[in-house]
C-alpha cells in the first residue's frame, strides 16, 4: 500500500485526488499549503508527493527544493500537478520533480495519476522519470506568462534588495525569506523556510522579538526593535510590519538590516572623533608646561659650571636637570599628539629607524628588563621610503617595539616585519583601510594580549596597564596614533589575550631615496664675541632665560615684550641679532613683528622661538630669512648653535 | 433527483454522478469564496492577486469541464489586464450567474 501525500490549494483537487488514489487502496494524506505539508512531512514519510506549483505559504517549487534537502525525504517521488509548468519549460531542473502532470479535466487527469501510480506499484517508475503527462492540452499559456512576468518583476525587487524580508505566518513560522535575508540569518533557504523565526536568535532575544510580533499584530502597526540583535555576529535591526487583508492569510513581513558595519564605522569616527579632542586639550597644556619647564630644564645649565667638583649641590641639580628633561619628553609627546605641528617632510628610511633604534642605549636598558624576549627582524631590502618626519617615526617605532617587548612576563619573542604591500581591496580591522600601496610595518609580540574593553581605548593619553615610573609617560600609544595620522597612515591591531598582540602600521609609500645621515657634529664654540642681541618675548621668565643664557655666552643681550616695543628699539639702536617668540599675546606674533622689522631693516638677523613645532607661521618667517628656529624649551647648546650660525650666515643669501 | 446535465458532465469525466456531485458542492462554495475575493481585490487594485483568484476557478472549471466557465474566466483576465471595468463586472456577474445554476442542481 503506496503512502501518499497530496499538495493543492483547491479543496476540490484533494477530493478528487484522495477520492482516486483510495480507491486504489493508498494510504492519502492532504495539504493546503506548502507549509501544512511540511508539517505532515515531520511525521510521515509518504512514497509519493502530487504537489502543485501556485499555493500559498511556500509554493510548490520551494516546497520540492525542501524535500530535496532533507535525507529523510529522498526516496520520494514528486509529481507536479499544474497547469503553468508548459511555461516553466517544464523545468525538472528548477522543480527538481520526477514528473509533471498537466491539470485538465478530470478524466484525463485520473487517467495520468493511474499510470503513475501503476508504474509505482510495479517498481517501475524510473520508465517515466521525466516525463511530461498532458503537455498538448495547455490552452492558458498567454495569461500565465502574463501572471509570471508580473511575478518575476517582484522577485526580481526582492532579489536584488540590500534588506532581509522575511515573511512569517502563525506564531513566528517563516514561509519566505529573499537572498538578504537568507545571508543575514547565515542559512540556506531550505533550512529557512518553514522554521521558527524567534528560534533563530539567542535565547535572550526570543522573547523580545516574539513580543514585538505579537504588539505589531494586535495594533496593526508596524513597529522597530529598540535594541540591536546579533546573529551569526551580524548586529541586525529587526522592523516588524503586520500585513492583514481581508481575504489573505494574516502574515508579518520582518525587515531585516545588518548593521555591523555601519556600527564599526561608528565607532572608528568616534574615537578618532576623541583622539583629537583630547589633542586639543594636550596641545594646550603643553603649551603653558612648555614655558613653566624652560626654567628647570635651562638653569642647571647655567648653575652647573659655576660649581665645584665636590659641591653638595651638585646632585640635587643634576637630578633636577634629568627630571625637567622627562617633563619636556611628556610635553613634546603631547604636542605631537596636539598635531599643530606639522612634522618635516623629508624622506624616511623605515629599516634604518628600525636598526638605529635596535642599536641604542634605551633599547639595551629595555632589553636588560627582559632578557629572556627574543627579537626578531624581517626587514624588506626593497622597502619603499616614506614622507614624514624621522623623529616621530622614530618616537613611534620606538614606542612600539618597547610596548611589545615589555608585554612579556617572562620568555617569549618579538617579530618586527617590514614590506611593501600592495592592497587590491581595502581592509577592515580597526580601521578600514583603503585599497593602495603600501609601506608595511608589524611588529608582533608573544605577550599578555590586550583585553576588547582596553581595545577600544588603547590609544587614549594615560592608559595605561603598565607601572609608571620604570618606561613611558603613558603616552606612548597616543604619540603613535598621532604620528600615523600625521602620516596620512592606518593602524590595524590583533590582539588575543594571553597569547599576543600584532600591530600593522600601514603608511601610503613614497619612492624617494632617504636623506643622508647627518655628519655627527664636533664639539664647537657656542662663545659669542660680544654681538648685540634683542630677545622679544611676552613671558618675563622665557625673557630672563634667554638674557641668562645669551648673557652666559659671551654676547650683550637686551630683552622687549612685544612686537611693538621691539620695532621702537631696533629704530633706536639696532641689534645685530633678533630672538623671536612666534606665539605672543595679545598684539602682533611673530610673524608680523618680523614684517615690520623688515620694513626697518632689511635682511635682520633673527632666530624664531617657538614651543610648537614648525607651524606655516613660522615657515613663512623662514622664508623671509629668519632661518634659525629653536623649540622652547631650549638648552645652552640648541640656542647658542642656532644663534651662531644666524650670525655667520652669508648676508644676502637665504 | 439525477439531472441530465449532470449525468451528462460526470459521464464526460468517467465519474459516478454523485462523486460529480461533490466535486461540484466544492467547487461552487470555493468559486463564490474566490468572487468575492476577487472583488476585493480589485477594489485595492491588487491585479496580481485578482489575476490568480481567477486562474485558480478557471482551472478548477476546467477540471470539472465546465467549459463556459473556463471561457469567462479566460476572458475575465484579459480584461482584467487591460482595466476594462465594464467588461470585468458583466464577466463576473456571467460566471456567477452560471455558478448558482450549477448550485441549483445541488
Amino acid at each position: 500500500m503506496e503512502k501518499i501525500l497530496v499538495v493543492d490549494n483547491h479543496p476540490m483537487m484533494l477530493k478528487f485526488m484522495s477520492d482516486l488514489l483510495e480507491k486504489k487502496g493508498c494510504e492519502v494524506f492532504t495539504a493546503l499549503d506548502g507549509l501544512s505539508a511540511l508539517e505532515i512531512l515531520e511525521n510521515s514519510v509518504p512514497d509519493v508527493i502530487f504537489l502543485d506549483l501556485v499555493m500559498p505559504n511556500i509554493n510548490g517549487e520551494k516546497l520540492c527544493q525542501i524535500i530535496r534537502s532533507r535525507p529523510e525525504l529522498e526516496k520520494c517521488f514528486i509529481v507536479v500537478l499544474s497547469a503553468i509548468m508548459a511555461e516553466k519549460g517544464a523545468s525538472f531542473d528548477v522543480c527538481n520533480a520526477d514528473v509533471f502532470i498537466a491539470k485538465g479535466p478530470f478524466d484525463k487527469l485520473s487517467a495520468y495519476v493511474s499510470s503513475v501510480i501503476n508504474h509505482i506499484e510495479q517498481g517501475e517508475e524510473e520508465k517515466i522519470k521525466g516525463h511530461v503527462f498532458g503537455g498538448e492540452d495547455l490552452f492558458e499559456r498567454e495569461i500565465t506568462k502574463e501572471l509570471l512576468a508580473s511575478k518575476k518583476h517582484y522577485e526580481l525587487t526582492l532579489n536584488n534588495m540590500s534588506e532581509g524580508l522575511v515573511e512569517l505566518v502563525e506564531q513566528s513560522t517563516i514561509v519566505f525569506a529573499n537572498p538578504a535575508a537568507l545571508s543575514i540569518l547565515g542559512k540556506p533557504e531550505e533550512q529557512i523556510l518553514s522554521a521558527d523565526f524567534t528560534g533563530l536568535f539567542k535565547s535572550s532575544d526570543q522573547a523580545l522579538i516574539l513580543g514585538r510580533i505579537a504588539e505589531a499584530k494586535s495594533t496593526g502597526k508596524e513597529t522597530e526593535l529598540d535594541e540591536l540583535v546579533e546573529i551569526d555576529s551580524k548586529q541586525i535591526t529587526i522592523k516588524i510590519v503586520p500585513v492583514s487583508s481581508q481575504n489573505s492569510h494574516h502574515t508579518t513581513l520582518v525587515i531585516l538590516r545588518d548593521v555591523t558595519q555601519e556600527k564599526k564605522l561608528e565607532a572608528q569616527l568616534q574615537r578618532a572623533k576623541k583622539m583629537e579632542a583630547v589633542g586639543t586639550l594636550a596641545g594646550g597644556v603643553a603649551h603653558d608646561l612648555n614655558n613653566v619647564l624652560s626654567a628647570i630644564v635651562t638653569y642647571p645649565d647655567l648653575i652647573l659650571p659655576q660649581l665645584s667638583e665636590g659641591s653638595p649641590l651638585r646632585r640635587p641639580i643634576l637630578t633636577m636637570r634629568e627630571s625637567g628633561n622627562k617633563a619636556v619628553a611628556i610635553v613634546q609627546d603631547l604636542l605631537t599628539l596636539a598635531r599643530r605641528g606639522v612634522p618635516a617632510k623629508m624622506t624616511v628610511d623605515i629599516n634604518r629607524i628600525i636598526t638605529e633604534f635596535l642599536n641604542s642605549p634605551e633599547y639595551s636598558k629595555i632589553k636588560s628588563y627582559h632578557p629572556e624576549v627574543e627579537v626578531t627582524t624581517r626587514l624588506d631590502k626593497d622597502l619603499l621610503n616614506l614622507t614624514g618626519s624621522p623623529v616621530h617615526l622614530s618616537k613611534t617605532i620606538m614606542n612600539l617595539i618597547s610596548n611589545a617587548v615589555e608585554a612579556i612576563e617572562n620568555k617569549g619573542n618579538v617579530e618586527i616585519i617590514t614590506e611593501n604591500v600592495f592592497l587590491d581591496n581595502p581592509i577592515t580591522g580597526y580601521e578600514t583601510i583603503p585599497a593602495g600601496k603600501y609601506i608595511k610595518i608589524k611588529i608582533s609580540d608573544t605577550g599578555a594580549g590586550i583585553s576588547s574593553r582596553d581595545m577600544e581605548r588603547v590609544f587614549e593619553p594615560f592608559y595605561t596597564k603598565k607601572k609608571m615610573g620604570r618606561s613611558g609617560t603613558g603616552l606612548g600609544m597616543s604619540v603613535v596614533w598621532g604620528t600615523v595620522k600625521d602620516h596620512d597612515g592606518y593602524i590595524d591591531i590583533k590582539s588575543e589575550q594571553n597569547s599576543g598582540t600584532a600591530i600593522t602600521l600601514y603608511f601610503p609609500a613614497d619612492r624617494r631615496e632617504a636623506e643622508p645621515e647627518q655628519p655627527p657634529e664636533a664639539e664647537e664654540d657656542l662663545k659669542g664675541s660680544g654681538e648685540s642681541i634683542l630677545v622679544v618675548d611676552d613671558v618675563r621668565e622665557q625673557r630672563e632665560i634667554a638674557y641668562t643664557l645669551l648673557a652666559s655666552l659671551g654676547y650683550h643681550v637686551d630683552a622687549v615684550a612685544g612686537g611693538k616695543e621691539a620695532l621702537q628699539y631696533l629704530r633706536e639702536k639696532g641689534a645685530d641679532l633678533v630672538i623671536l617668540d612666534m606665539i605672543m599675546e595679545p598684539g602682533m606674533d611673530g610673524l608680523e613683528t618680523y614684517q615690520e622689522i623688515l620694513k626697518i631693516n632689511p635682511g635682520q638677523k633673527a632666530v624664531i622661538v617657538s614651543g610648537f613645532s614648525e607651524s606655516y607661521r613660522v615657515r613663512e618667517v623662514r622664508q623671509l630669512g629668519a632661518e634659525e628656529f629653536i623649540k622652547k624649551p631650549y638648552s645652552l647648546k640648541t640656542m647658542g648653535r642656532a644663534v651662531k650660525r644666524e650670525l655667520h650666515k652669508k648676508v644676502g643669501g637665504k | 433527483m439525477q439531472n441530465t446535465e449532470i449525468k451528462e458532465l460526470a459521464d464526460r469525466l468517467n465519474l459516478e454522478p454523485e462523486e460529480f456531485r461533490e466535486l461540484l458542492a466544492l467547487f461552487v462554495s470555493s468559486t463564490r469564496e474566490e468572487i468575492g475575493q476577487l472583488r476585493e481585490a480589485l477594489s485595492e487594485n491588487n491585479l496580481e492577486r485578482a489575476s490568480q483568484l481567477v486562474h485558480s476557478f478557471k482551472g478548477a472549471a476546467v477540471n470539472l469541464g465546465l467549459n463556459e466557465i473556463a471561457a469567462h474566466g479566460e476572458k475575465l483576465q484579459a480584461a482584467i489586464k487591460n482595466l476594462e471595468d465594464i467588461d470585468i463586472e458583466s464577466l463576473i456577474e456571467k460566471v456567477l450567474y452560471e455558478i448558482e445554476r450549477l448550485a441549483g442542481y445541488l
